[in-house]
């Protein structure tokens, strides 16, 4: 700051340097004035002290503001109005009164967008909720011919494309909530099952047309966690389970308990992901070549699984061999080892 | 019994009325939704089910009103999906909250649960499906025919009571598993087939021979 402040002022200083050596000059050369060699470099000697004197002063004074200014900018909650106890100068008050002119267009601008996202926001959480009653009227006059399939074979393509509908509705749903995440759980203790269960139910249709065999274990044991947001995540991830699975594949859940953490896994064996895309999974709009060849394939899937797992402070991986199979383990930390885990 | 189905989806409403019509309730719907409490006092049903989002109040004002007059049970119907809500719906008197989109027989077996411990129970509600002179014990899982009583594993009750209500219709060996598969009982194909004919040798023993008739690629019949 202080190189700055000198840098900014060398003409002055060397406008004052040039002045002095012009007086000397004409103190040595003028053949009328008489000057003692004492009384020259007195005055030299002088005039520069005076000038560093000045020039420390002056800089005290002017930096004093700035030094105080970007001390607050440091913190994102930061109050110009402050900063009016500290003005010195003409010029502090000048720059301050331009800070507070870009600070107040800037917040207006920032204040509208936020209304508007908010606005945003709440019409999705409308809009799906909307959308929700024509959808179950479509589901339940779906199921009310459902017996007598043989007569009407077009309900179970059509079936199929309301499933899909739904997760789409259903993703909207969460990402438009994503964001308030943070503020927006509730912890509860619940089962594994309670988790896997509903969702395999709920795309029990493709499991049976693909006639998989489903293999559980341990999923008595209970976890903490916001379900609502879990179900998301797990219906994602079978959802997954079930596109790539071959017929009459197997899919399998199993809990894992230890002093630490509950693991739970969900493997299937399907085509299994290459080993170059694993590092990318979780990354927005990434679908992998299998993913380009099937239709509806949106990469936001494990993106979003990825972060709600993460903003609940629990944690997702994925392990796979290509032609082999893919599983999914989540991971609940038990509520004292996170604690450490925070602490660390 | 009388239910009154408060929902202003008219498909949504028909749908739930055909289907506990079905199961021989008395069945009651609002036409102008300012007058809701009006319905509900000329009809005074045993339960109400209340839709969340109605037209002119929502459906947590309207359960607030039935609350200061009635004790009846009260079953949410909403789309809305937060805990809030749920939270939000017990503090105003709701029974029960069912989310849309949701299962016909689910909440059929939820009104059912809830008469059941709200009314004296037996002499009000049918809790048995007769069949030809069998009876079918929805509560014990078990049939009576001719004073003999067969017991059911869970999966055969589940697949004999589906036959039952859809007697008459030829129900799909893949309905079957769907709605077993649904009642998060994941069987196998095979496993169908194995119920199937342990039913078959049980109704057998009781003298019920030959009722349930395979309909070669479509599926199951019951007369």
């Amino acid at each position: 700051m202080w190189k700055s402040f000198f840098r900014e002022r060398l003409s002055w200083i060397l406008f004052v340097l040039i002045w002095l050596s012009i007086i000397d000059a004409l103190l040595l050369l003028e053949y009328d004035i008489k000057v003692s060699s004492t009384s020259f470099w007195y005055l030299n000697l002088l005039t520069l002290c005076l000038l560093i004197l000045f020039l420390l002063w002056r800089g005290i004074k002017e930096r004093r503001f700035l030094k105080k200014l970007s001390l607050m900018l440091r913190n994102d909650a930061y109050d110009l109005q402050e900063m009016h106890s500290y003005v010195r100068t003409k010029a502090d008050e000048e720059m301050l009164s331009l800070l507070q002119h870009i600070d107040r267009v800037y917040r207006r601008q920032t204040h509208a967008l936020h209304v508007q996202q908010r606005e945003q926001q709440e019409y999705v959480t409308t809009w799906v909720h909307e959308i929700k009653t024509p959808l179950t009227a479509m589901k339940l006059l779906i199921n009310a011919h459902r017996t007598e399939l043989y007569k009407w074979p077009w309900l179970k393509d059509i079936e199929d494309e309301w499933m899909k509908i739904d997760g789409l509705v259903d993703q909207n749903l969460y990402s438009a909530r994503l964001q308030y995440l943070e503020k927006d759980y509730q912890v509860q203790a619940v089962s594994l099952s309670e988790l896997v269960f509903p969702n395999v139910a709920y795309f029990s249709k493709w499991c049976i047309e693909k006639k998989l065999h489903i293999d559980e274990k341990n999923l008595d044991t209970l976890v903490h966690t916001d379900p609502k947001w879990m179900q998301f995540v797990v219906r994602q991830v079978l959802s997954n389970a079930i596109k790539y699975s071959p017929l009459e594949g197997k899919l399998s859940f199993f809990g894992e308990e230890t002093p630490k953490y509950v693991k739970l896994f969900i493997a299937d064996r399907g085509k299994g992901i290459p080993t170059q895309d694993l590092p990318r999974v979780f990354e927005k709009g990434f679908t992998g070549n299998a993913g380009r060849k099937t239709k509806g394939a949106t990469g936001l899937g494990l993106y979003f699984s990825k972060k709600i797992t993460d903003a609940l402070g629990h944690r997702i991986e994925i392990n796979s061999l290509l032609h082999e199979g893919t599983t999914v383990i989540l991971t609940f930390y038990k509520p004292n080892s996170f604690d450490n885990l925070s602490k660390m | 019994m009388k239910i009154l189905i408060v929902e202003d989806d008219g498909k949504i409403y028909e749908l739930v009325k055909e289907k506990f019509e079905q199961w021989s309730f008395e069945v009651a719907g609002v036409e102008d939704f300012q007058k809701v409490m009006e319905v509900f006092i000329a009809e005074s049903p045993e339960l109400v089910i209340l839709d969340v989002n109605l037209p002119v109040y929502d459906g947590f004002y309207w359960c607030q009103q039935i609350r200061t007059v009635s004790k009846t049970p009260i079953v949410f119907l909403s789309s809305r999906e937060h805990p809030m809500d749920i939270v939000m719906a017990m503090n105003v008197g709701a029974d029960d909250y069912i989310q849309k989109p949701f299962n016909l027989d689910v909440l059929v077996a939820k009104v059912q649960a809830l008469l059941r411990r709200t009314y004296s129970y037996g002499d009000t509600i049918s809790d048995v499906i007769e069949w030809n002179g069998a009876v079918l014990d929805l509560k014990k899982g078990s049939l009576h025919y001719n004073d003999q009583e067969i017991h059911l594993t869970k999966n055969e009750f589940f697949i004999l009571r589906l036959l039952l209500e859809e007697r008459g219709k030829i129900v799909s060996r893949e309905e079957l598993m769907r709605r077993l598969w649904e009642d998060e009982k994941f069987v196998s194909d095979n496993t169908l087939s194995v119920n199937i004919t342990r039913i078959r040798i049980k109704l057998e023993d009781i003298g019920l021979n030959d009722q349930i008739v395979t309909k070669k690629g479509q599926g199951y019949l019951v007369n």
